[in-house]
């Protein structure tokens, strides 16, 4: 009899546990509030939680602080942000695209942020006609698809690689460069091309493993010591950067870490220490933030108390694009998308104008070169050629 | 049963059910994928309650024959792989079967020495390989993946394709269709003389041995089905996503897979589906609900929560949620054994 009571109570406790997490879901009815080109919903895809969660915030934040300045110039709650977060997981980020076109009200999306969630939830978008910017997806190929609805607002790898390459080569005047990558999307096409732009110069490769899974690096530092190489190009993210750099500055070696975009944040300082990362090298095909025109960098510093990282002044400059398209009354997806395809955008990082195949136009493209100071910020360095 | 099946089939429409239905459907993520996620994990911890359940023998590495069976469609087909033969999804699904089953042959034949905790660890080494592997080699293009990988043939009436990207409905239909086969299969064999070889086998494999069961033969055939098995569930996965690369692939999926059989009651099929859905379930549930204090979404307390649930169901019902007949009588049995030494 007791071992019956206690079953009924164990059952009662788990469908308690569901049923009092259903029972409190967010979704709230929705007002209709057509008028003004308002009542519309404009959506953020892309990772807010999971290991790669820190691109995700600082795209979203721009993105919502658009939106927020929007409302305030309207003086109402005009457009509404949906967030939906993918983890940055391909295999996760089907299931929230779907969940994303289900809702009629979206008419745009900023994001998805990152290359291989879009190659699996934009086919999603597409279908559904759902105009999308990405302000940091670069993988090449993403392009080729044929997609009519995708843009993406930064220049691609084979943009950024080259500039790399040409930054070593020409401005720190490297003659032995060691590359190596993380594997992952991102890191091994980005490391692919700088070594083709260096040619002979690069003396050895190596790969480790991705972000968070790796923390010993000794076998790299090693293999970049004994190299004799002065510049070490490394394709990834920077949690592991950091890494590699505190390892390699263990170790006596004097050279040059370089990167892409990926690294040019203030993790890999923390991560390395401040002396460490003094002088690291990182490329970005974005301008300098506190370059950005207007008041974007106060207002981002008062919204979110945290500097405006790595994309935000994109993701900022591709919501308003929209938002601009929305006043103008482009509020369905059909004429946004014609909208963004066919106009000139002056944001505040870049001007913006897409290619029939959603490429950026490349006389727009800008890739700039970063150093890190002694006390772990990046600071502008130079803009370098991307050809 | 087919009261069971047809319900099932009726499952994406369950949010139209006034009050009860909108408690059911996921917020954060659409609900027909949501149903599709379920059915291969259904698909993996039918499997793995074959091998573990069954068969009794301790498999880490499950998730690594998904992996090998997802992989093999995905080099058949897209244009991204270097074979270049961009077969249909369909005429990729029996090599991706066949090639996961012998790789479950290849694990089973020199691992079949260990037993318990031996097995899992060799498992679990087998599971990192295929990780590392998929990672790592130039083919296999780590986590640029493959993209364009076709979805099941087919279409409607009105000219478009019956399995399209917008709707993951078809995909649950045919997830749940494989999972019927799958059932009736695993029953007959769990009835069958196999089924009774795998069960001495695990309550005794010494004792099973000297009473003339073919220890080696049944354990390889527990092995290989699970593999087919979960290689279902891996043509499944690259024929809904059309994009697939080595992150999927992670051991923290076998662990879950396995938690899910235990959760739902090993040695059981309807405690594996249940199991399987649940786990699941969970996570995709507690996305896009707001929690009370924080205000932030439920989901990234999804292990928290989930970890929770799984210690309270391992606390109140220590033999699963619908236990084998079999178990729940043996863990009795062991109380009772246990009982004078209090």
């Amino acid at each position: 009899m007791r071992q019956v009571l206690v079953r009924a109570i164990g059952g009662l406790a788990v469908v308690g546990l569901i049923a009092g997490a259903a029972a409190c879901n967010s979704d709230s009815g929705s007002d209709d509030t057509a008028s003004g080109n308002c009542g519309y919903k404009l959506a953020f895809f892309g990772a807010l939680t999971g290991p790669a969660a820190n691109l995700g915030v600082n795209i979203e934040q721009g993105f919502e602080l658009a939106i927020n300045q929007y409302n305030e110039k309207k003086g109402s709650d005009c457009i509404t942000v949906a967030k939906f977060d993918s983890q940055g997981d391909p295999g996760v980020a089907p299931g929230v695209a779907r969940n994303l076109v289900a809702d009629k009200k979206i008419i745009g999306i900023v994001g998805p942020a990152f290359s291989g969630e879009s190659e699996a939830a934009d086919p999603i978008f597409e279908q559904a006609g759902v105009p999308s910017i990405s302000p940091s997806a670069t993988r090449v190929s993403l392009s080729a698809n044929g997609w009519k609805t995708w843009h993406r607002a930064v220049a691609n790898d084979d943009a950024q690689g080259p500039a790399a390459g040409n930054y070593i080569k020409n401005v720190m005047k490297a003659e032995k460069v060691f590359v190596a990558d993380d594997q992952s999307a991102y890191g091994a096409g980005l490391a692919e091309v700088v070594k083709k732009t260096l040619g002979t110069a690069v003396v050895a490769t190596d790969k480790t493993e991705a972000d968070g899974k790796q923390t010993d690096f000794s076998a790299l530092v090693t293999k970049v010591v004994s190299s004799g190489a002065t510049a070490l190009f490394y394709g990834g993210y920077y949690q592991n950067a950091g890494l590699i750099r505190k390892a390699l500055t263990t170790a006596g070696w004097k050279g040059t870490l370089v990167g892409g975009d990926g690294m040019k944040d203030p993790g890999l300082a923390k991560a390395a220490g401040n002396a460490a990362a003094t002088g690291t090298i990182v490329t970005c095909p974005c301008s300098p933030p506190e370059k950005a025109g207007g008041t974007f960098v106060t207002d981002y510093k008062a919204k979110w108390n945290v500097d405006a990282g790595t994309y935000s002044d994109v993701a900022f400059d591709a919501a308003n694009f929209m938002l601009q398209g929305i006043d103008a009354g482009n509020t369905t997806v059909e004429k946004l998308n014609t909208y963004l395809g066919a106009t000139e955008y002056k944001g505040i990082a870049n001007t913006y104008k897409f290619t029939p195949t959603g490429e950026l136009d490349p006389k727009f493209i800008k890739v700039w070169a970063f150093k890190f100071d002694a006390a772990g910020n990046t600071i502008a360095d130079q803009e370098v050629p991307a050809v | 049963m087919v009261v069971f099946a047809a319900l099932a089939f009726l499952l994406p429409y369950v949010g139209e059910i006034p009050v009860i239905g909108p408690q059911i459907v996921t917020q954060g993520v659409d609900w027909p994928s949501a149903l599709f996620n379920m059915s291969y994990y259904v698909l993996l911890a039918l499997g793995l309650n074959v091998v573990v359940g069954f068969a009794g023998l301790l498999d880490l590495g499950y998730v690594g024959f998904f992996a090998v069976g997802a992989y093999t469609v995905a080099l058949l087909t897209s244009p991204d792989s270097v074979l270049r033969t961009e077969w249909g999804w369909l005429a990729a699904v029996p090599v991706g079967l066949a090639v996961a089953m012998v790789s479950g042959l290849i694990l089973g034949w020199p691992t079949l020495r260990l037993r318990g905790d031996y097995l899992a660890i060799v498992t679990l080494g087998f599971a990192e390989i295929i990780r590392i592997v998929a990672t790592s080699t130039e083919t296999l293009r780590g986590d640029r993946g493959f993209a364009d990988i076709p979805h099941p043939p087919g279409t409607l009436a009105d000219g478009k394709p019956m399995f399209g990207v917008a709707d993951a409905t078809p995909y649950y239909w045919l997830g749940l269709a494989v999972i019927i086969l799958v059932i009736l299969a695993v029953r007959n064999l769990d009835r069958s003389r196999v089924g009774r070889s795998w069960l001495a086998i695990r309550e005794d494999e010494e004792a099973a041995e000297i009473m003339g069961v073919r220890t080696i033969k049944y354990k390889l055939w527990a092995f290989a089905i699970g593999a087919f098995i979960g290689g279902l569930g891996g043509v499944m996965f690259a024929g809904e996503q059309g994009f697939m690369n080595s992150g999927t692939f992670v051991l923290q999926f076998s662990i879950l897979v396995l938690a899910g059989v235990v959760m739902g009651g090993a040695g059981n099929i309807a405690g594996a589906i249940l199991g399987g859905a649940l786990i699941s379930y969970i996570p995709d549930r507690l996305r896009g609900i707001e929690d009370p204090i924080w205000h932030t979404d439920l989901f990234g307390f999804r292990f928290a929560i989930f970890g929770a649930v799984i210690i309270a169901i391992m606390i109140f019902r220590p033999q699963g949620l619908i236990p084998s007949r079999r178990r729940a009588m043996e863990l009795k049995d062991r109380e009772k054994e246990v009982a004078p030494i209090e």
